[in-house]
C-alpha cells in the first residue's frame, strides 16, 4: 500500500509541481524514475520479501492515474511502465554480477530509453502529436531523468527503507 | 529463480491488462470513467499545482530579495563614494575660499611700499623692535605697517631722518585687531597681544568662534590701522575655551622668524 501512495505522490510531484520549475520539454519522468529505483531497490533486496505481484500491481495503478492525469488513452502508461520494468528485471537477471551500485544508473538509463522510446512510437501510432523530433526527444529526456534519477536517489532511498516494511506484504 | 518466474507472471498478466484496457478505451471510449475519476483527482492536482506556484513565488521572491540585496550593497558603495566626493568638494571649496582669501590679501597689500633694510635690533625689549634703514626722508611716517610679503610684522614706531623703529608685532605693547583665516561669520575678531617678545596671544575671542590648532590668524582690518588679511601666525593652542568665561584665548606662533629678519616692506599708507 505505502508503495501505491508514494507513487500517487510522485504523480502529483510531476505532475502539478514540475511543471512550474522544469521548461516544456525537459520535465522529469519522476514516476518512471520512482518506479526505475523501486525495481532496483527489490533486486538487490530480494530478502525484504516485497512481493514482485506488488510492485506490479502499483505500477499498473500508477499507470492508470497517470492516464486519466493526462487525458490518454486509459492503460498506455501502465502499458509502458510494465514494459519497461519488465525489461529493466530481465536486464537484472541477466546481468546478476552487475546488479551492484553502478546497476541503478544503468538502469535508469536503459529504463529511460526504453520507456521514451516505445512512448514516443506508441504516441505517434495513436496519433497523439509530441512537437518533437524522435532525437531531440530521446536525447532530452533521457538526460534529465538521468540527472534527476541520480539526484532523487536520496530521496527514495529514505522512503523505502522507511516506509517498504511487512506492511506491505500484510495488505497484499 | 522461482521468485523470477512469479515476477514475470505477474508482469505479463498485467501488461496483458494494461492491453485490454487500451482496446477497451479505443472501442468502447471509457470517457465516463476518465470524467469522474477526474472530478476526484482534479482538487489534488489543483492544489498542488497551487502549492507549487506558490512554492515557485517565494523562490522567485527570494531571488528577487538577493536582486534587492545586490542593488543596496551597490547603492551604498556609490553612497559611499558620493560621500568621499563631497568630502572632497568640501576640501576644495574651504582650499577655494582659502585661496580666494589669499588673492584678497594679495590685492589689499597692493599699496605703494618701500623696500627697508633690517639694520639694527632693540635690545632692551627682546625682539620687540628692530630698525630700518629708511626714514621721513622716503616718506615713511609713524604708524605705518610693516610687511614682509602678505605677512605682518609690526608698525613703525618713531620716524627719524634716515632711520625708523619699528614695534614688532610680538612685543609686549601689541594690540592688533585681528581674526581667523576662514572665518566669514566674523565671530573670531579678536586682537592679537604680544608677550614680550616671546609669544603671541589671541585674545578677546568669542566664546562662539570655532578655533582649532592649525587655524590661521589675520589682520581683520577693524580700526584702520592695519590692511585686512595680513596673515599674522598659525593658533598653536587654544588655551581657554571654558564656557564660563566670556572669551576665548588662543596661543599663536608667528610666521615669520623675527630673529632673522634681513629686509622688509613698508607701505606707505597710514590709514587702511
Amino acid at each position: 500500500m505505502s508503495i501505491i501512495i508514494i507513487s500517487f505522490l510522485v504523480i502529483i510531484i510531476e505532475k502539478g509541481i514540475f511543471p512550474s520549475f522544469f521548461p516544456s520539454g525537459f520535465i522529469p519522468q519522476f514516476l518512471l524514475i520512482y518506479l526505475i529505483s523501486l525495481t532496483n531497490w527489490q533486486i538487490r533486496n530480494f530478502h525484504t520479501e516485497l512481493k514482485w505481484h506488488n510492485i506490479a500491481l502499483a505500477i499498473f495503478i500508477s499507470g492508470i492515474i497517470y492516464d486519466l492525469l493526462s487525458g490518454n488513452f486509459l492503460g498506455i502508461n501502465s502499458l509502458l511502465l510494465l514494459v519497461t520494468i519488465f525489461v529493466i528485471i530481465v536486464l537484472g537477471l541477466i546481468l546478476p554480477s552487475q546488479v551492484n551500485f553502478f546497476f541503478l544508473p544503468l538502469s535508469i538509463v536503459v529504463g529511460s530509453i526504453v520507456f521514451n522510446v516505445l512512448f514516443y512510437f506508441s504516441y505517434s501510432i495513436l496519433g497523439i502529436d509530441l512537437n518533437l523530433s524522435f532525437w531531440n526527444y530521446i536525447i532530452s529526456q533521457n538526460l534529465v531523468n538521468f540527472i534527476m534519477g541520480i539526484i532523487s536517489q536520496i530521496l527514495f532511498s529514505f522512503l523505502f527503507n522507511k516506509f517498504l516494511s511487512k506492511k506491505d506484504i500484510e495488505i497484499s | 529463480m522461482q521468485e523470477s518466474y512469479k515476477a514475470i507472471k505477474s508482469f505479463l498478466s498485467f501488461i496483458l491488462l494494461s492491453l485490454g484496457i487500451i482496446f477497451i478505451d479505443i472501442l468502447f471510449s471509457l470517457n465516463f470513467i476518465k470524467e469522474k475519476s477526474i472530478q476526484f483527482i482534479y482538487p489534488i492536482t489543483y492544489a498542488s499545482q497551487n502549492l507549487s506556484n506558490e512554492i515557485k513565488d517565494f523562490v522567485e521572491q527570494l531571488t528577487e530579495t538577493k536582486k534587492i540585496y545586490k542593488e543596496y550593497v551597490s547603492l551604498s558603495e556609490q553612497n559611499s563614494q558620493l560621500k568621499a566626493q563631497e568630502s572632497l568638494l568640501q576640501d576644495l571649496e574651504t582650499e577655494n575660499k582659502l585661496l580666494k582669501e589669499s588673492l584678497k590679501v594679495k590685492s589689499d597689500i597692493d599699496y605703494d611700499k618701500v623696500l627697508a633694510k633690517v639694520i639694527g635690533r632693540e635690545e632692551s625689549n627682546t625682539l620687540g623692535y628692530i630698525i630700518i634703514n629708511k626714514g621721513s626722508k622716503d616718506d615713511v611716517k609713524v604708524g605705518m605697517p610693516v610687511v614682509l610679503d602678505n605677512r605682518l610684522l609690526g608698525k613703525v614706531e618713531e620716524v627719524f631722518t634716515s632711520y625708523s623703529r619699528v614695534r614688532l608685532i610680538n612685543s609686549s605693547n601689541s594690540n592688533i585687531p585681528t581674526k581667523i583665516l576662514g572665518d566669514l561669520s566674523n565671530k573670531s575678531l579678536s586682537f592679537l597681544v604680544g608677550g614680550y617678545g616671546l609669544t603671541m596671544n589671541v585674545t578677546k575671542l568669542d566664546q562662539d568662534a570655532v578655533v582649532e590648532k592649525g587655524d590661521f590668524v589675520i589682520t581683520s582690518g577693524q580700526g584702520g590701522t592695519f590692511p585686512q588679511n595680513l596673515l599674522i601666525g598659525e593658533v598653536t593652542e587654544v588655551v581657554s575655551k571654558v564656557e564660563t568665561m566670556l572669551y576665548q584665548e588662543a596661543k599663536v606662533k608667528p610666521v615669520v622668524d623675527f630673529s632673522n629678519l634681513q629686509t622688509v616692506f613698508v607701505l606707505l599708507k597710514t590709514e587702511f
